[in-house]
């Protein structure tokens, strides 16, 4: 066990503990919090495997846009901020049951499909703005264009949604 | 070595004109007087969609073209029979379907709920139709994905565009959730597939997976686990039981040229990238989907077929009845592998019949609407007299998808399926199949009998609007005729497509 491993292993406890409090919490504000500590810990374990454009755009893109955006949008909704208890629904057994199951057998399978699978991040390419963005135009030119197709259509459905008059 | 990829602008020629379409709608929308834009943003789109039908067909008539290809070896997008011939049927049922939508952002229009934005709903339906062509062509699973995204994306704006619809606002959010869950879904099994190949070239995984097949029991079950999840995840887009809970409502609560468009293209896209992911990703592990593939086709058109008959809506009927079209598109690709190809020619024929009669449908119900806003089926009673040939139209296309004469096309594409099933030695799923045809019959020709049902009301004169509409449904009805006497140029076509 090196010192890596340690960390990798101690930042995937807390964003699994965060994902488990962000669908527990009965305050639609602190789930969005935990999400940040979440996401914060995916990115820091990005960031143990050298891949550090991945990590900081984790940050950028999940945390400054996404839960911002959350935030935002339960300010500008009148979200109730307090403890609701209606944001747990009568399936909750059924899909905690359905849940674990999945979880259980994808794990299972990952771990006994990968368990000899180790990355040595002494000797490998960091993965920095320069790496990502050779192989981006030398091998994946096409779904980065298709991709600004989807981002246009995004921004023209979600103005054209919340237009008021035609 | 090149620092980026050489790009054959002639290959991606059909989305690139409907991209470049979608964003020209949008900037003439900009500058032009709302009186010009009401004549110029469809006819607009509609010449683009056009362009692009010539270029798929020039690119039909040559050799295979790829480009965007890998270092080493495996190119993304390929513009070969394959693509061509689902491009060729999305691009064909844009046409129809902007003819179906025009009445929608008439400003004349007084049909409840009340019109779109044209210029907006024209992009997005453009954008939405790029992603498909995309998909038809696209050859790595990155591409797919994304080609997917771009197919839906658009289509929960669409579907949720009509204003005070609350209706509306519903469809569209259950049909975002599902596809969102469904992408999720799907991306998991990618990086499954990813982790247990190390590609994302489907020929490259079909390597991987045929040799490494035998090397490790957990390597290969984690493998097999990523091709379900894929598959679950298309299994949502083609509105396959069990994964089509959305479709109904969703397609109910659109505007019907926008549940046409969902019913027809986006469910051709899905099979496009189902059958390439399948048949070319996946081969080495066709006996893992391929009874996956047989029981959902027998569930789809099983519980398709028994909720229809007790549909009282007629676009909830025809929903039902796509849901139970999916059972039949799916059946020849659960066959033994050795006889796939005639599978996925049988597939392919199927789908082009399906969506001349299914647009076709679609497209009457856009006429009756104009008649009877609530579309309950027991308004149809009578429909001879007031509109004869709506009613004549409309019993010609719920005829093809029944699958009697006189819509003979639909027997065609019955009996290509059919065959299939039994020379690929599924011929259980062809009992449930005919089954299945019985059901459905009595479910089609209960509307279609109704409308011929005779009447004392006096024949409505048509509106003056509508003359897109009946062309767009003209369409769909030649189309289905000139199936129905001379299928063979369709078959040939298919069985080109599906020579891979």
């Amino acid at each position: 066990m090196t010192l890596a491993d340690d960390v990798f292993g101690l930042l995937g406890v807390v964003c699994l503990a965060a994902a488990v409090l962000v669908v527990t919490s009965r305050h639609v504000i602190h789930a969005a919090l935990w999400l940040v500590v979440c996401f914060g810990a995916l990115a820091g374990c990005y960031l143990v495997l050298t891949a550090e454009l991945v990590a900081w755009v984790q940050v950028l893109i999940y945390i400054g846009a996404v839960v911002v955006l959350m935030l935002f949008g339960a300010m500008l909704t009148r979200a109730p901020v307090g403890a609701v208890q209606e944001l747990d629904s009568g399936n909750r057994p059924v899909a905690a049951v359905a849940g674990v199951a999945t979880a259980g057998v994808l794990g299972t399978l990952v771990v006994a499909a990968f368990r000899g699978a180790y990355v040595d991040i002494h000797h490998t390419q960091i993965g920095d703005g320069k790496v990502i963005g050779t192989s981006l135009f030398r091998f994946f030119v096409l779904p980065f264009e298709v991709a600004s197709v989807l981002l246009l259509a995004a921004l023209v459905g979600a103005i054209v949604l919340t237009k008021r008059e035609v | 070595m090149s620092l980026t990829q050489s790009i054959d602008y002639a290959a991606i020629s059909p989305p690139l004109v409907v991209v470049v379409t979608a964003v020209a709608v949008l900037l003439a929308d900009l500058f032009v007087s709302a009186e010009v834009r009401r004549r110029l943003l469809a006819p607009l789109a509609l010449a683009g969609t056009l362009g692009a039908l010539g270029a798929t067909a020039w690119l039909a008539t040559g050799p295979a073209r790829s480009t965007f290809c890998l270092a080493g070896g495996g190119c993304s997008y390929v513009a070969d029979g394959f693509a061509t011939y689902f491009q060729t049927i999305v691009l064909a049922a844009l046409v129809v379907v902007l003819l179906l939508s025009y009445p929608l952002f008439d400003e004349r229009e007084r049909v409840p709920p009340g019109q779109v934005p044209a210029a907006e709903f024209l992009a997005l339906m453009l954008m939405s139709v790029s992603g498909m062509l995309v998909v038809a062509a696209g050859r790595d699973l990155l591409t797919l994905l994304i080609g997917l995204e771009v197919v839906s994306l658009p289509a929960f704006v669409l579907v949720g565009l009509r204003r005070g619809d609350p209706r509306g606002v519903e469809a569209a959010l259950k049909f975002f959730v599902f596809s969102v869950v469904s992408t999720a879904l799907t991306i998991y099994g990618i990086a499954l597939v990813y982790g247990t190949t190390g590609s994302i070239e489907l020929h490259h995984i079909a390597h991987a997976l045929s040799t490494r097949h035998a090397h490790s029991g957990a390597m290969s079950a984690t493998a097999a686990a990523g091709v379900v999840l894929v598959l679950v995840g298309f299994g949502f887009k083609i509105a396959a039981v069990p994964f089509h809970f959305w479709a109904p409502d969703t397609y109910q609560g659109a505007p019907v040229p926008v549940a046409a468009f969902l019913s027809v293209a986006s469910k051709a896209a899905g099979f496009a990238g189902l059958i390439v992911l399948l048949v070319v990703g996946f081969r080495p592990y066709a006996d893992v989907w391929g009874p996956a593939v047989g029981v959902l086709a027998a569930v789809s058109m099983t519980v398709g077929n028994l909720v229809a008959l007790r549909q009282r809506n007629v676009v909830r009927l025809l929903a039902w009845s796509t849901v139970a079209h999916a059972g039949y598109l799916l059946m020849p690709l659960a066959v033994a592998s050795s006889q796939l190809r005639e599978g996925v020619r049988a597939t392919l024929a199927y789908l082009g019949i399906y969506a001349a009669m299914n647009l076709g449908a679609f497209g009457c119900a856009v006429l009756v609407r104009r008649l009877h806003p609530r579309l309950a089926i027991e308004d149809l009673r009578g429909l001879v007299t007031r509109a004869p040939l709506t009613a004549v139209a409309f019993g010609l296309f719920l005829t093809a998808l029944a699958g009697l004469p006189p819509g003979v096309a639909g027997l065609f594409a019955k009996v290509v399926v059919f065959r299939a099933a039994v020379h690929g030695h599924v011929t259980w799923l062809a009992v449930v199949a005919a089954v299945n045809t019985v059901i459905g019959l009595a479910y089609y020709l209960r509307v279609a009998a109704l409308m011929f049902v005779p009447a004392d009301d006096a024949p409505v004169a048509p509106s003056s609007r509508t003359w897109s509409v009946s062309a767009g449904v003209a369409i769909a009805a030649a189309v289905t005729v000139v199936l129905s006497v001379y299928p063979q140029p369709l078959l040939h076509l298919a069985s080109t497509a599906a020579q891979r």
